[in-house]
């Protein structure tokens, strides 16, 4: 059986879920590996959940949130950031490697950069292969 | 003064203005000539060029509609007198009978299936298969069907009488009599609308005779899952699937020739949206447009236009005759301007664009209330450039469509100006008291899943049976179903109906977005007693159905995994409690143009203290440099008088050369810092609006540049008001500077202002030849007359193209004509640039500011662009006029109108409502590291007294969850979002992973 990356995508409420609807209503196709969980900010993804998620055998975790000046809690993708570098280190201390984390910014206008990032990290973690945490766990 | 107002006309402008004045606490009748509120948006299929589902974004607004206590719907019912009262109107309003005791029917539909006599519905032609007794649409309200009298058989012939038989409630009323009552209200609001002309005096095309023309509108049913044929085009004659369609352009539009000749504004991009739509139905499709110009003028259409040129045919000419073949097909013969050459060519379907023509009873309706209509019989405001919503009735307001053909946006930016216009001098406004949630969890969950076919936006592309069946094996689900429309009243009723008899206290909605839809579920929650916080939705249409619908099994595997993670998460709900928070009776507006001095005077007028921001040394705005349009008011004037009243208006505070620099607070309460010559002032108040306007755009990114005989439309307007312009030829030059890589969009008013400019040339220099080098000239609506005017005035125009921009040397233009192909050099003494616009300077700084985004386009991004284009993703922050989208002037004054309108009723209500989702901290585990505190951008975070941990000031936080996702502790929760219901949502997802 071909190998389907299983992804998590973390979400903000008012910028990349936007963008998530909107290349919905545009019908733009990407896909179907993706796993969405919708939080207010990004700065509400606990680095916890990302760990969670490939514990739980995610081969690839997605965090998104609105462009750097735009948050609408003010700056909390500024912290988005420093998880994010924080977590791709320890990816890779854990062996999981931090290629299977991404962190892009989408507005809500921004359906197809959605549907594109999307695309384009399946693609990579299709390329990676399944998660060397899954193969351990077996 | 008499609180109550008549609204005329329930569709997306009545029903908007009947839902804002009842926010100020003004009780409203909307009164409905149909069946049913919704108007022509309830029977679109989707909207452009958004493509949203046109009745799933209307269906919340009808159902606030029909649950806003202040609001009394009157259907089938029409205004026959009206009487001035010192305290405003006595109206006569007739009720025709409906047969059906609304307050008995159940809408189970029982009688439909037993109703022997079909008829045929408006623009469903030839598939109209509905009986006597029937809905107009399935989420009609009132959810409740009405016979027609012409043609059902008990009230014509006295025989049959079946659905009374059928009818389990003895709902059915036959002794109904049409009635008259009076009633007395303040103010009067006029939204009746236009309707599409049906062309049955164009012989030429056909219409009524051959069965495979039809009109846009009847395209539209037939797209409609909801509509005769269950969402597949088929053709009347044989109904096969159309391979190679038509659109035929200007339909009764432009059109002298039968009395319209205003271009009808919509139909350009309705005919765009509608032949993309059956090249979605059917990838095959050979589909044609015929035009003359596209007129895509709005926001995000010339950037739809563009991106459907490469799987659209245009071709430009206006084709002189449909004939029909034996086999039903038809041949257009037409003028294929281009290749200057008659030509037939044969289609399976032809699609008339047509017009928009005022609503019947139109001419009535300005005779009951003695307000003026125009040449073509639509309203007429007395002056629209000071007041747009106006007739000369006081007391009378015309919005939407009724006052010439409207898009959605912009008749929805006009109908929530009567709140602030009717209701301003009394300084009486209503305090919105805080609703009372339920609060029980019910104990151990009972989760009920409703899964929506969404017409056939989630059915055809996912397996919702299976869904359906999945979702019962799931833990405690002791409930599930599917529906064709969960957001209908049908939809709805059943979701609280299984509540109540089922005891479910946690509800999944698999549908649409949550952004669009939570509202609105939320409310059947309370109504059936739960807390709306036991929701949670699963977006299967946007994530599922629409974004993988070339991959049926994947769509629904992934709607099944959605689905699992959704009532993981539900079984953990919990209820929550909205905070109120109280409100300042003060807005800061930012812009001193014509859009900002008009909201500040609203608002000024409706009793709130208003800080008008302007960054220049005088107010005016655009508008002092405008010139005046044939027959209108001179701009200059407008802007000179509106800064004149708010100069002596005493509650508003000038703050000249001054900007905005810093902004804190949320909504109720902000605090805005504006650097001012005599330094930094902090501004408190409730509530902005945000007014900037536009900036010309640079001509070089064209490639040109001002000098020597060549000089912008500004430069040109100042030298003819000099009178300094000698004879000779002058060419003027359309889109400078937008429709490009640069600025893709079309920047709105140009063509118009530019034809109004070739008027001025061609009627006050005297010796002056004009030649206009265009692309599409975009005089929508009523300023087609100008276009008019100005070819018989006598200047010539030639079509470029952007791939072959016009060439200038010292004397003279050459142009490769789009029409005959060949260059053509014209002489000139003077070329005039128009420019267009792009967002003015600073509103990259201003967005960032309040954190609001912008559209590709750069300009504010609106919440939503048809149905909340003056709300911005901050709560209590609007925008209005240029700085939303390039426009006119009156367009600008209606935004800024309504924008006030929108502002009143967030300050009017004295406090503002805010979600509930919110941090709270376990005393017990928290080390009281502070690491929080340094974190949380809203001081919502403080040490306890006794200095052992740390503590949330509820009222200050928005609920982020910055701090939870970083305490080392694990001691802060974000209800709404605890840690444990979204890791059950990520177990859920990862089911099976490990495997």
């Amino acid at each position: 059986m071909t190998f389907e990356p299983k992804i998590i995508a973390f979400l903000c409420n008012w910028c990349s879920y936007g963008a998530a609807d909107m290349a919905g209503t545009s019908r733009l196709q990407y896909p179907p590996n993706v796993r969405i969980i919708r939080f207010m900010c990004s700065g509400r993804i606990d680095p916890n959940f990302v760990i969670e998620a490939f514990l739980r055998g995610a081969d690839g975790v997605m965090m998104t949130g609105c462009h750097i000046g735009d948050c609408h809690y003010i700056d909390g993708n500024y912290k988005t950031v420093h998880r994010y570098e924080f977590l791709k280190d320890y990816l890779d201390t854990l062996g999981i490697g931090s290629e299977r984390l991404t962190l892009a910014w989408c507005s809500a206008a921004e359906g197809a950069k959605f549907a594109q990032t999307v695309a384009d990290f399946t693609e990579q973690i299709r390329r990676l292969g399944p998660s060397p945490f899954k193969e351990r766990g077996q | 003064m008499n609180k109550t107002a008549a609204v005329i006309g329930g569709g997306i402008s009545g029903m908007q203005a009947a839902l804002s004045l009842a926010d100020r606490g003004i009780k409203v009748y909307l009164i409905e000539r149909s069946s049913s509120i919704g108007g022509i948006m309830a029977r679109l299929d989707k909207t452009m060029p958004t493509m949203d589902c046109s009745i799933c974004i209307l269906s919340p607004f009808m159902l606030a509609v029909a649950r806003n206590p202040l609001i009394e719907v009157m259907t089938l019912a029409e205004v026959v007198g009206d009487e001035r009262t010192a305290g405003g109107h006595t109206l006569t309003v007739r009720t025709h009978p409906r047969y059906v005791d609304l307050e008995k029917c159940t809408g189970c539909r029982e009688c439909m299936a037993k109703c022997p006599k079909k008829v045929t519905l408006p623009y469903e032609g030839a598939y109209g298969t509905q009986k006597a007794i029937h809905f107009d649409f399935d989420q009609a309200i009132p959810a409740a069907p009405y016979i027609d009298a012409s043609v059902c058989l008990k009230l014509t012939k006295g025989i049959c009488g079946n659905c009374a038989k059928f009818c389990d409630k003895d709902a059915i009323d036959f002794d109904q009599v049409e009635e008259e009552a009076t009633l007395s209200v303040g103010g009067v609001v006029i939204a009746t609308g236009a309707e599409p002309y049906l062309p049955t005096d164009r012989p030429e095309y056909g219409y009524g005779v051959y069965k495979n023309v039809i009109t846009a509108m009847e395209l539209e049913r037939l797209l409609s899952a909801a509509g005769p044929t269950g969402g597949t085009v088929l053709r009347a004659s044989d109904k096969k699937e159309p391979k190679r369609v038509a659109f035929i352009n200007c339909v009764g539009s432009r059109d002298h020739k039968t009395g319209k000749g205003y271009c009808s504004k919509v139909c350009c991009m309705y005919g765009i949206k509608e032949a993309l739509l059956v090249k979605d139905h059917d990838k095959e499709a050979d589909v044609t447009i015929f035009y003359i110009d596209i007129r895509a003028s709005g926001k995000g259409y010339e950037e739809f236009y563009q991106n459907a040129r490469s799987s659209l045919r245009f071709v430009r000419g206006r084709p002189g005759e449909v004939l029909e073949c034996d086999n039903g097909d038809l041949i257009v013969r037409y003028e294929d301007t281009e290749a200057q050459e008659v030509r037939e060519e044969r289609f399976d379907l032809v699609v008339l664009n047509s017009a928009l023509v005022p609503s019947k009873g139109s001419a009535e309706l300005a005779r009951i209330f003695d307000i003026p209509i125009n040449e073509y019989g639509f309203f007429e405001a007395d002056n629209d450039y000071a007041d747009p919503l106006s007739p000369r009735q006081h007391g009378v307001y015309i919005i939407g469509a009724c006052q010439g053909p409207n898009d959605i946006t912009d008749s929805v930016s006009q109908s929530i100006g009567p709140v602030a216009k009717a209701y301003g001098l009394e300084g009486d406004i209503p305090v919105r008291t805080a609703r009372e949630l339920p609060g029980t969890d019910g104990g151990a969950p009972r989760v009920g899943v409703f899964v929506c076919h969404c017409g056939k936006n989630i059915g055809r592309y996912v397996d919702v049976p299976a869904v359906v069946e999945y979702a019962r094996t799931l833990p405690d689900v002791v409930y599930a179903e599917e529906s064709l429309f969960t957001c209908s009243e049908a939809g709805q009723s059943s979701i609280k109906e299984k509540i109540k008899e089922l005891g479910l206290n946690r509800v999944v909605v698999a549908a649409c977005s949550p952004k669009t839809h939570e509202n609105t579920f939320q409310e059947a929650l309370v109504e059936a007693g739960l807390n709306p916080y036991m929701l949670e939705m699963a977006n299967i249409r946007n994530q599922c159905s629409w974004v993988h619908s070339e991959d049926m099994a994947s769509a629904t595997q992934k709607t099944k995994d959605l689905v699992r993670m959704s009532v993981a998460k539900a079984r953990l709900l919990t209820p929550l409690y909205e905070r109120q928070v109280p409100v300042r009776r003060a807005a800061v507006v930012i812009g001193g143009g014509v859009a900002g001095m008009t909201s500040a005077l609203e608002l000024a007028r409706n009793g709130f203290g208003v800080t008008l921001v302007e960054r220049s040394a005088s107010l005016g705005g655009r508008a002092s440099l405008a010139s005046t349009i044939e027959g209108g008011p001179d701009p200059r004037r407008v802007a000179r008088d509106l800064a004149k009243r708010v100069a002596t208006e005493e509650s508003i505070d000038i703050l000249l050369s001054s900007e905005v620099t810093a902004v804190e607070g949320f909504v109720g309460d902000f605090t805005i810092g504006v650097t001012t010559p005599a330094g930094v002032r902090d501004v408190p108040c409730g509530s902005v609006i945000i007014a900037t306007g536009f900036d010309y755009a640079d001509p070089v990114s064209s490639g040109y540049r001002p000098g020597g005989m060549v000089m912008t439309e500004e430069e040109l307007i100042t030298a003819l008001d000099e009178k300094s312009l000698a004879g000779g030829a002058y060419v003027f030059m359309l889109c400078m500077g937008v429709r490009n890589a640069e600025h893709p969009y079309c920047s709105r008013f140009c063509c118009i202002s530019s034809l109004n400019h070739v008027r001025r040339v061609l009627t006050e220099v005297p010796g002056a030849s004009v030649t206009v080098l265009y692309r599409d000239i975009r005089s929508y609506g009523y300023y087609e007359d100008i276009y008019k005017e100005v070819s018989e005035l006598g200047a010539r125009f030639i079509r470029y193209a952007p791939e072959e921009m016009p060439v200038l040397s010292d004397d003279a233009v050459t142009v490769r004509d789009q029409t005959s192909g060949e260059d053509i050099l014209v002489p000139c003494d003077r070329v005039v640039l128009e420019r267009g616009a792009v967002p003015p300077t600073g509103t990259t700084a201003l967005r960032q500011l309040f954190k609001i985004s912008a559209a590709p386009s750069g300009f504010y991004a609106e919440t939503h662009l048809k149905l909340a284009p003056l709300d911005t993703a901050l709560d209590g922050v609007f925008i209005a006029g240029g700085c939303q989208y390039p426009k006119s002037i009156p367009e600008s004054v209606s935004q800024a109108i309504s924008a006030a309108g929108r502002a009143a009723i967030v300050m009017g209500s004295g406090s503002y409502a805010v979600q509930p989702i919110s941090a709270s901290i376990d005393a017990a585990k928290c080390v009281a590291c502070r690491q929080c505190e340094a974190l949380c951008p809203y001081k919502a975070l403080q040490m306890s007294e006794d200095g052992t941990h740390m503590e949330v000031i509820t009222v200050s936080c928005k609920g982020c969850g910055t701090c939870a996702a970083f305490c080392p502790s694990n001691a802060i929760t974000i209800s709404g979002f605890t840690y444990n219901q979204e890791k059950q949502k990520l177990k859920a997802a990862l089911e099976g992973a490990m495997e």
